[in-house]
């Protein structure tokens, strides 16, 4: 008794320990884990860290996701929960200005209803509950943040969403936006010319429209001495002749911090249509490129520029002016003279291959226009710490073609087309630099500019200058202006008396994240999207999608046939009053029937054996992992038994 | 320590000469893809991940693993070659732990020769296959920890069949404790810290983290100090029981 008594109590004793190994373990060791996925699902990345390590007030955070009904979809189960481990890490990492709350919400609960009222979306998906996944964020001072849902298709960018989202929840203003345009950008609010013809009142662009719903945005003239004070944001279109001293304002904007966006093109279609209708010879002396040559040189990028096409190179433009990039094999379709349709090299339509899908501003869109652009490229000499990631390229077909042979060759693709044969590089089309920069302006503020005949003025010393940037920054350079233009980026409708636009490409979003991007903080900028955890049968798939097409293009030779008969029997009937029927169109009928059945035969087969295809495939597999390999281990197993039963029997 | 190695190797060899591995280790390949082609319904599901063939795993060795050691110390002591054992120059420690990394050590081949799923898998779609090793890894943790269980309620008992079902039993309860239904079903009365302590001693919840790819110090402590507890606890049943 004594004995069993001692036994339970080192027994207890025992389970005592391993309790309190784990309980300290718990404590102590929670934080210590190794992410081991191939894309890093489970951690964050460092500039998300710091910006929940910086909010500055309390964030709490309810995600909003109905776990008893999502348990039956596997997919999104494994996407909540992922949804939630990220989330899980924004906690950690906050030192406790981040908690969350996960909130079941059942049907016809308070929580129900309080994650409808706060404008969650709910994806039902044909079963008893609905399912929510979604997040509201509010921050002690009652600020309020919601994403309504967590898409799995969004899946790459959702750390940069959650953190947008934290970071937005953490700045009460919004952000100011400068444009500085020759195009008239924000509609005619310049004084019009007392010499001309008054014109039509003109709207702002659509893209300043949308621009208005979420930023302060405000008009910087090109002729301005100094930057609105408070900007966060640059946006610089279509640069022509800007004063030293506006450039030193943007140099030294840039230089404290400040994020500019750039479009210069080598031709703007808008400049051209704006200057309206000028003779023969005005036109082709007119130059419609823009250029920013001073503040890209710091940044380490320039326009491509050259002598011009061979073929017309000794004519006009060429010498210096920037080239327009050609690339036949994204050459977009324009109508071309009798109703046909050509292929337009240098109105360039870009798809998901020309995009970088590393990069959040350009991640998840699809088809970009850019007419006549400019091509970028990274200078011989730029410095070896700026971080370039191209946005948008062309393939590595593409040419350059002058401003004069584009002139020359309006309106006939082909000569284009053929002028860029010969093409075989890529181009960038818009770049993201982002470093320390330097000054362009190394002595200081420059002297305004002399009047003619006046005393050259004194520069005045800037007692705040900057030569080199202390912190990182980032701008984004695209070499086209039309693609922001309304008329390459949407079609405007009158719905109703109310001008809408509907949005024709990506252009517009291109341009929404670039300056959503760099109006948040470095550590925003800084995050790439991340590769997709969903992996499938691709395999499988593979198969599937062949079967489909084979199918497909069955099914279409027995249209094909089918139609034919048809044909003939319409030709029989043409001609004939249609209540009497000759026997030999009695017998083209029985057979168009027949051949109609056989047809439906045929494809029913066809479909059969494409989904045999598959099963035989699935059934191989199950059948070699199921019973072909434990087989071979028994017939092994009894090999090794009798062997060595045997060997035993002869020691003996 | 002298006749650690030779129990090891004397035990290991011992499961190959029977015909009990062979069929042990069948039954546990086609079961495992039994359940992840058909029960984890693979085909269907389009995921080219192996998470339907590792979460069988706890079911799995819930009654395999029993299965493996309910004779390890029984048969010994029914045959009387427990005493033949015990009066060698050998610590009893040594003892416990050269038959529990024997059989470990047998898991781990039935384990193995679980890889072909794996190329299954990477040859369909294209898996992360640091996923599948730290699974694997996990997987081999949890069947110590179950192993040892198994073992310590193979010294207790003449009988294997008792010693099956003790064990099947215990590691029921640890299986249990992290499994999403039941901890749903106690959430309405218990407070929370309560199912929040028992489901950290749950096979379930620590598979399932490790099942995602994550290494976590906590899950690798939970596996080992449990595989240790029992072992020690093993180790003083045997002892008390060598006194009598």
């Amino acid at each position: 008794m004594f004995k069993n008594a001692y036994l339970l109590t080192v027994l207890l004793f025992t389970a005592a320990i391993v309790l309190a190994v784990n309980l300290i373990g718990s404590i102590t060791l929670s934080g210590v884990k190794f992410d081991m996925t191939e894309e890093s699902l489970y951690s964050l990345s460092e500039g998300s860290e710091n910006i929940v390590r910086n909010l500055e007030d309390h964030v709490t955070a309810e995600l909003f996701y109905s776990k008893t009904a999502a348990s039956k979809i596997p997919a999104l189960k494994n996407y909540a929960e992922q949804v939630i481990s990220l989330l899980k890490e924004y906690e950690s990492a906050s030192k406790g200005q981040f908690t969350l709350d996960i909130i079941n919400p059942r049907p016809d609960t308070e929580e129900e209803e309080m994650a409808m009222r706060n404008g969650l979306q709910a994806i039902s998906l044909g079963m008893e509950e609905d399912i929510y996944l979604g997040l509201i964020l509010r921050s002690d001072l009652g600020a309020e943040e919601v994403i309504p849902v967590f898409d799995p298709n969004q899946e790459s960018t959702l750390e940069y969403d959650v953190s947008k989202l934290i970071y937005s929840i953490g700045v009460s203003e919004k952000p100011t936006v400068g444009i500085l345009s020759s195009l008239e950008v924000m509609g005619a609010q310049t004084p019009q010319n007392p010499m001309m013809p008054p014109q039509q009142q003109q709207e702002p662009w659509v893209f300043v429209q949308q621009l208005q719903n979420n930023f302060d945005v405000v008009s910087v003239d090109q002729d301005a001495t100094e930057l609105p004070e408070d900007m966060d944001l640059l946006v610089i279109i279509h640069p022509k002749a800007i004063s030293d001293g506006l450039l030193y304002e943007i140099d030294q904007f840039t230089l404290r911090g400040g994020k500019t966006l750039v479009f210069v093109d080598a031709n703007s279609d808008m400049e051209q249509m704006n200057m309206g209708q000028m003779n023969i010879q005005m036109s082709m002396q007119a130059n419609y490129s823009s250029d920013l040559p001073k503040l890209m040189d710091q940044w380490g990028v320039e326009m491509v520029k050259g002598a011009g096409s061979a073929s017309f190179g000794g004519m006009g433009g060429g010498g210096d002016s920037p080239q327009i990039v050609g690339d036949n094999a994204l050459g977009a379709t324009v109508g071309g003279p009798g109703g046909r349709t050509m292929q337009m090299p240098i109105y360039l339509e870009l798809r998901e291959e020309e995009r970088n899908a590393d990069e959040i501003i350009t991640n998840g869109l699809e088809l970009f226009h850019m007419i006549s652009s400019g091509g970028l490229r990274k200078k011989a000499d730029a410095p070896a710490d700026y971080e370039y990631a191209p946005l948008l390229t062309t393939t590595d077909g593409a040419g350059t073609v002058d401003g004069m042979m584009v002139k020359i060759s309006r309106g006939n693709p082909k000569m284009l087309s053929e002028e860029l044969n010969k093409g075989d590089k890529q181009f960038t089309l818009a770049y993201k630099i982002t470093g320390k920069f330097k000054t362009a302006f190394p002595d200081g503020r420059p002297a305004p500019e002399a009047e003619e005949g006046a005393e050259p003025a004194k520069a005045e010393a800037d007692p705040d200058f900057i030569a080199e940037a202390e912190e990182e920054t980032t701008v984004i350079v695209v070499a086209d202006v039309d693609m922001i233009s309304d008329q390459y980026s949407v079609r405007k409708m009158n719905f109703f008396g109310q001008t809408v636009a509907n949005l024709i490409n990506d252009n517009l979003r291109f341009l929404s994240n670039a300056i959503e991007n760099l109006s948040g903080s470095q550590d925003l900028i800084a995050l790439r999207s991340r590769g997709k955890s969903r992996r499938t049968l691709e395999y499988i798939e593979e198969i599937e999608q062949a079967a489909a097409r084979k199918f497909r293009d069955e099914e279409k030779r027995l249209e094909d046939e089918l139609q034919e008969t048809r044909q003939k029997l319409s030709e029989l009937q043409r001609g004939k009053s249609d209540t009497v029927l000759t026997p030999d169109m009695l017998a083209e009928i029985e057979k168009f029937r027949d051949e109609q059945a056989e047809t439906q035969r045929k494809l029913r087969q066809v479909r059969r054996e494409l989904r045999e295809d598959k099963e035989a495939l699935v059934w191989k597999v199950k059948l070699a992992n199921m019973v072909v390999l434990p087989f071979i281990v028994a017939i092994l197993g009894f090999a090794v038994f009798i062997y060595s039963h045997n060997r035993r029997r002869k020691l003996s | 320590m002298s006749s650690f190695y030779p129990i090891l190797k004397r035990e290991l060899k011992g499961y190959f000469a029977t015909p009990v591995a062979y069929v042990f280790i069948v039954i546990f390949l086609f079961i495992n893809a039994l359940f992840t082609f058909q029960l984890g319904r693979f085909f269907e599901m389009n995921q080219a991940t192996l998470t339907g063939f590792f979460m069988w795993h706890p079911w799995l060795y819930l009654f395999l693993i029993p299965a493996v050691s309910m004779r390890l110390w029984a048969e010994e002591r029914k045959s009387g070659t427990i005493e033949l054992l015990l009066t060698q120059p050998v610590t009893l420690a040594a003892a416990v732990l050269a038959k529990f990394l024997a059989a470990w050590a047998f898991i781990a081949i039935a384990l193995i020769l679980t890889l072909p799923i794996v190329f299954t898998v990477a040859w369909l779609g294209d898996p992360d296959l640091g996923v599948v090793f730290v699974s694997y890894v996990g997987s081999f943790l949890m069947a110590g920890a179950f192993l040892s269980i198994g073992i310590f309620t193979s010294a207790l008992s003449k009988d294997q069949a008792v010693s099956f079902i003790i064990s099947l039993v215990i590691s029921l309860i640890f299986v249990l404790a992290g499994f999403d239904v039941i901890i749903d079903f106690f959430s309405a009365w218990a407070p929370e810290w309560l199912l929040a302590a028992v489901s950290s001693m749950g096979f379930l919840t620590h598979h399932m983290s490790i099942m995602k790819g994550i290494v976590s110090f906590q899950d690798v402590l939970f596996y080992l100090s449990l595989t240790a507890g029992w072992l020690t606890a093993c180790g003083f049943v045997l002892e008390a029981k060598k006194a009598q």
